[in-house]
This record gives structure tokens, C-alpha cells and sequence, in this order.
């Protein structure tokens, strides 16, 4: 008799899992609450990069004239269309992901679904009807939402959610993002093209200040808020906000991470916005499951713990995704192959997730994209590297483009001349990242790069300028620069 | 010129009523080349001697902008955010790029004359 797995949720995790396990042989179920695809297909990736493409056409009508484009009339965006198209484009992908699925005969249980013991999933249903599913295993692969904090509680109205942002009816005149962090500044460009007055208050000394994200990364991003006069208060924090009619009021201060509060820095700013967007994180779904009864090993979050095979401190159970929070990866490529590790953890193999090489994309204006470690990721694990960088603006194809902001970064070992790092940031950065993800991967040397042939004139040899620079080859560079 | 100071890095410092007007040199607008934007720091912002006040870019190249001095940003030059170029067209009067309230004036003491900077230059 095959073995049955249960899968408490159908976002990137669980219905890649899902589809693995049946290519194994199991037999699975898997439960969704909502819709398959979970928060990246409904709620994140993919709801943000329609709109994203959307406010990308809205920049290049903007640059008409530089592109030598006579625009007679106004241009406005039309924010029932974009979002009809967004759900478009979501039922698309949602319809592509069940017909898979069903390929497969899996067909996803609807309803809340949490586990009473090791081998019993409970799910109720929409009508309150409670039903049981015994199984040999189980998968908790049940997400996260945006973070609710206290003193801007959501109204879905005034104070929003990415979630709430995503289904606006209308453009707001102006918005403060409370966050510039990857959401943060993702909205923020979006909401700048599409016609709002936005600010953002970032509590950290630069926006994205992830440990992953290079620093000049943050620094052209930074420059280019300030270009689209995208009001950008770093080292702030919000500390009230006062809902009026049609209005809120904003009051900013400094930091709670400041070391030292400067006398002029003290006094707080206020502002007045129509709409504020909270993006302060994620907080883990799997609070609602009642983990901690079952004995589960859950943090003081409500973060799910796993070992390296992503099985949880009960045997059979296992934990992939967002569930496991920011101490793994929070992204739905990583969330996927973790779902694979634990399927084929539970199918009888023997597989260790390695976090070591995950590609990360970052949607503003420019993009951002990494891979690996940042020189200081590097040096605090004792590593010699060099840091090599080439800008965009040095060659043909961006300068065609129009689009010359930014650069490739490359992090490479001294001795072994191995690639440690790869930080973009410019046209189609999250694009290009996959040459670095795969050498990095293989153990790719400096000269790896720069000795394979990148086609002229392409963004991408960007990349190939980059290591030719570690290797002291640099070829579209001033001599001794 | 008189009155005028220069840095190694290539900005040009003259004091006006006790506030320093700092912009960039003839030299560095001719290597930069047309600037496509100017990044001014805003009043208030705290800078020091040697480090980036600001950044100037061209279509060939990002520049810091490095601070002449240490002190405090009191006015930057709006009209670079329309007229960037202003830079390249007139670099010691138009052009300028931030006024700045010294925290320490000796450190003007360190600064290059006009003789000394363009020999500076010719030894680059």
C-alpha cells in the first residue's frame, strides 16, 4: 500500500510538494484554505509584478521624448483595468497549477486544516463541517500573512496591508509606506508611477538593509527614490498614527535602533497622507493550527523548527516555507525546493536542504538581485575576497536601453578565485542573477566567467565585465582605474 | 580665482559669509562629461572632510561628490534638479552645489590654492 501524505497548504511549498510526492507514488492530500498558490501566486510575486509592468510601461511613456516619441494627450493609469488584469493573470497561473495537480489526481480539500495528532489532519470546512483524514505523514507548509502591529492595526481602508494595497479601487493622492524593506520599496515605485505623492519611513540606516543585500545596492536605490521624489525618511520610525476623515495623520521620530539620538533629530516630524501601507513583515500562519498542543516545537513567534531534512521535533511531521520564518530563506523558490526535500525525506531518500546558494530577486526601479554573500556576509566567516564592480552605463546595450543605473558586484575568494557573491543592481538584475546562482553553485572561478563568451550587446556582460575585473582583466575600463 | 579652495578629490570651496559654497572643479565636469543628475544632500545633513557629500552623475560614470570639509549642510542648489547641467555650463558660479556651515575652519588651512590644485592635477 502507498504511503499517504497530508499537505496543510497549497502556496509554492505545499503544491510543489504535492506534485513530488505523487511523482513518488504517494498518495496525497492536500488541504488550502483559500487558493492554490498560496500567498506568492495570490497575495505576493505574482499580484505585484502585473502591477509592477503596468507602472513599467508608465515610466517608458515618460521617457517618450527621450526616446524620440511625439505623446500628444495625457496618459492616466486605469486602476479598474490593472487590477482586472492582475486577477487575470492570477486565475491563469491558479487554473494551470489545479490542472497539474489534477494531472496527477490530486484534488485540493478546502477548509481549515490543522493536525490533531502525528497521523490525523482534521479540516473544517466552509459550511463548519468537521471532517478527518488519517495519514502517514504530514507536510506543514501553511505560509504567513503580513504582520500586524498593534499601534497601526489594519482598517483595509486608511491603514493598509500589502494584501489591502493589492485590491485598491483607487490610486491614493499620497501614501506613506511604514517599511522599506523589499515590499516597502517594491510598492513604493509602483505607487510613484502609478501617480501617488509616496514617502517611506525605513527604521534601519538604508533601505532593504537585509545581511543578503549589498550595500550599494541599497545606495543606487536610495539615489533613485530621490530622483522620482520618493520622500525617503531613514533611521525613523512611525510612532502614531491618527486616522481622520479621509486623512491620516503621521507622526515620525527617530529610530528605536539609533545608538544615539542626535538633539535636532529628537523632535518629531508629522505628515499628512491620505492612505499608509504597513509592511513591517510577516507573521507565521501556523499560530492557528495549535501546533504547541500537539507537542510541536514552535518558536515564541509561532515559526515552526526543523532540522536540516525539515522534519519537526515530532517524527512525521515535517515544516517547509514561510512556516519555518526568517531564520531559513522567506521566499517561494525556497519554499518549493524545500518541499521537494521533505517529500523525498519522507519517500525514503536521504537530503539535507542547503541554503548556500538562493537567488533572491527584488522588484523596485531598478531591480536588485543577489546571490551568495556580501563582502562583510564573507568576511565575518573569515573568508579573503575581493569585491569587483562594473557599471551598467560602460556599455552598449543599457546605454540603447536608456537604462544605465546601476552595477554588477561581484565577491570572489583571493586564493581559490571562486565566486562568493553576486550583487546587481540595474535593468532586469533579477534576470541576470541565474548566471551567478549556477557558478556559484558549480564553483565557478573569476575566470570561469570572464573566459565565456557573453553575447554582444547584452545585458549580461555586465556579469562577464565584473570578473573581468576581479581577474585584473577589466576590459571596458580606463587603464589603472 | 581667488578666494577659492580645492580639495584632492576635486570640489572647489569659497567661503561667503561665513557659509562654504562647494561645487565641483572645471577639471572634474570635463571628465564626468554631461551630468545627468545631480544627488544633493538635504540641509541638515551632517558631512565630513574626505567623505561623499553627494553624488554627481554623467552618462559615462556615478561620482562621489567628497565633502571639502566638515560641517553642516545649510542650502543645496535646487535648480541642478531641472538644469543638471548647470554643473557642466558655469562649475564655479551656477553650477555650485551645497552650501555648507564649517564645523571646523582650520580645515580650510589644508585645502589647495588654484596653483597648487591644477599642479596637483598635471602630476595625475
Amino acid at each position: 500500500m502507498s504511503i499517504r501524505i497530508g499537505i496543510i497548504g497549497a502556496g509554492p511549498g505545499g503544491y510543489i510538494a504535492a506534485i513530488r510526492a505523487a511523482q513518488l507514488g504517494a498518495e496525497v492530500l492536500l488541504f488550502e484554505q483559500e487558493e492554490v498558490g498560496g500567498t506568492c501566486l495570490n497575495w505576493g510575486c505574482i499580484p505585484m509584478k502585473t502591477l509592477r509592468a503596468t507602472a513599467e510601461a508608465i515610466e517608458q511613456f515618460h521617457r517618450a521624448k527621450e526616446l524620440g516619441i511625439d505623446l500628444e494627450g495625457a496618459f492616466k493609469p486605469n486602476l479598474d483595468r490593472i487590477m482586472a488584469r492582475k486577477n487575470e493573470v492570477i486565475q491563469l497561473l491558479v487554473q494551470g497549477i489545479r490542472k497539474i495537480l489534477s494531472s496527477y489526481k490530486i484534488q485540493p480539500v478546502l477548509g481549515q486544516a490543522f493536525p490533531v495528532d502525528p497521523r490525523m489532519i482534521q479540516v473544517r470546512g466552509n459550511q463548519g463541517v468537521e471532517q478527518n483524514y488519517p495519514v502517514d505523514k504530514m507536510i506543514l507548509a501553511s505560509g504567513s500573512r503580513p504582520l500586524v502591529f498593534p499601534a497601526f492595526p489594519f482598517d483595509g481602508t486608511q491603514i493598509l496591508s500589502s494584501n489591502d494595497a493589492l485590491v485598491l479601487k483607487e490610486v491614493p493622492e499620497s501614501i506613506l509606506i511604514i517599511g522599506g524593506g523589499v515590499i516597502g520599496c517594491e510598492f513604493a515605485f509602483i505607487f510613484q508611477a502609478l501617480g501617488s505623492r509616496v514617502t517611506v519611513v525605513e527604521a534601519l540606516p538604508r533601505v532593504i538593509g537585509l545581511p543578503s543585500v549589498d550595500e550599494d545596492c541599497s545606495t543606487v536605490l536610495q539615489r533613485e527614490m530621490k530622483k522620482k521624489k520618493i520622500k525617503l525618511y531613514l533611521d525613523k520610525t512611525v510612532e502614531q498614527t491618527e486616522v481622520r476623515n479621509g486623512s491620516v495623520k503621521v507622526t515620525i521620530g527617530p529610530s528605536p535602533f539609533l545608538q544615539e539620538v542626535k538633539e535636532k533629530d529628537k523632535k518629531p516630524v508629522e505628515v499628512e497622507v491620505q492612505k499608509v501601507l504597513v509592511s513591517i513583515g510577516r507573521q507565521s500562519n501556523a499560530e492557528d493550527l495549535g501546533l504547541r498542543k500537539l507537542g510541536l516545537e514552535v518558536d515564541a513567534q509561532g515559526w515552526i523548527a526543523a532540522d536540516n531534512r525539515l522534519e519537526t521535533n515530532i517524527p512525521g511531521i515535517y515544516a517547509i516555507g514561510d512556516a519555518l520564518g526568517p531564520s531559513r530563506i522567506m521566499l517561494a523558490h525556497v519554499a518549493s525546493s524545500e518541499g521537494i526535500v521533505a517529500v523525498e525525506n519522507i519517500m525514503g531518500r536521504n537530503r539535507a536542504m542547503n541554503y548556500e546558494v538562493v537567488p533572491a530577486g527584488i522588484f523596485t526601479f531598478p531591480e536588485i538581485a543577489n546571490v551568495g554573500l556580501t563582502e562583510p556576509q564573507a568576511r565575518e566567516r573569515g573568508l579573503e575576497v575581493r569585491s569587483d564592480s562594473f557599471p551598467f552605463r560602460a556599455l552598449g546595450k543599457p546605454q540603447a536601453m536608456g537604462e544605465i543605473v546601476g552595477q554588477v558586484k561581484i565577491i570572489s575568494a583571493r586564493k581559490s578565485r571562486q565566486l562568493v557573491g553576486v550583487h546587481i543592481a540595474g535593468p532586469h538584475a533579477t534576470d541576470l542573477i541565474a548566471e551567478g546562482a549556477l557558478a556559484i553553485r558549480l564553483g565557478a572561478t573569476v575566470e570561469d566567467l570572464a573566459q565565456t563568451i557573453h553575447a554582444h550587446p547584452t545585458l549580461a556582460e555586465a556579469v562577464m565585465e565584473a570578473a573581468h575585473q576581479a581577474g585584473g582583466t577589466g576590459l571596458h575600463t580606463l587603464k589603472n582605474s | 580665482m581667488t578666494n577659492i579652495k580645492f580639495h584632492q578629490d576635486h570640489a572647489w570651496i569659497r567661503m561667503e559669509d561665513g557659509i562654504g559654497i562647494i561645487g565641483i572643479s572645471q577639471y572634474a565636469q570635463e571628465q564626468l562629461g554631461k551630468i545627468i543628475y545631480v544627488e544633493l544632500p538635504d540641509p541638515g545633513t551632517e558631512v565630513t572632510a574626505g567623505e561623499p557629500l553627494g553624488a554627481l552623475e554623467s552618462s559615462k560614470v556615478t561620482s562621489d561628490l567628497m565633502a571639502p570639509v566638515s560641517g553642516e549642510v545649510v542650502e543645496s542648489n535646487q535648480s541642478l534638479e531641472e538644469e543638471p547641467t548647470l554643473v557642466n555650463d558655469s562649475p564655479y558660479e551656477r553650477g555650485w552645489i551645497t552650501r555648507v556651515r564649517l564645523k571646523n575652519p582650520a580645515e580650510l588651512e589644508g585645502l589647495m590654492e588654484e596653483d597648487a590644485y591644477l599642479a596637483h592635477l598635471s602630476n595625475k
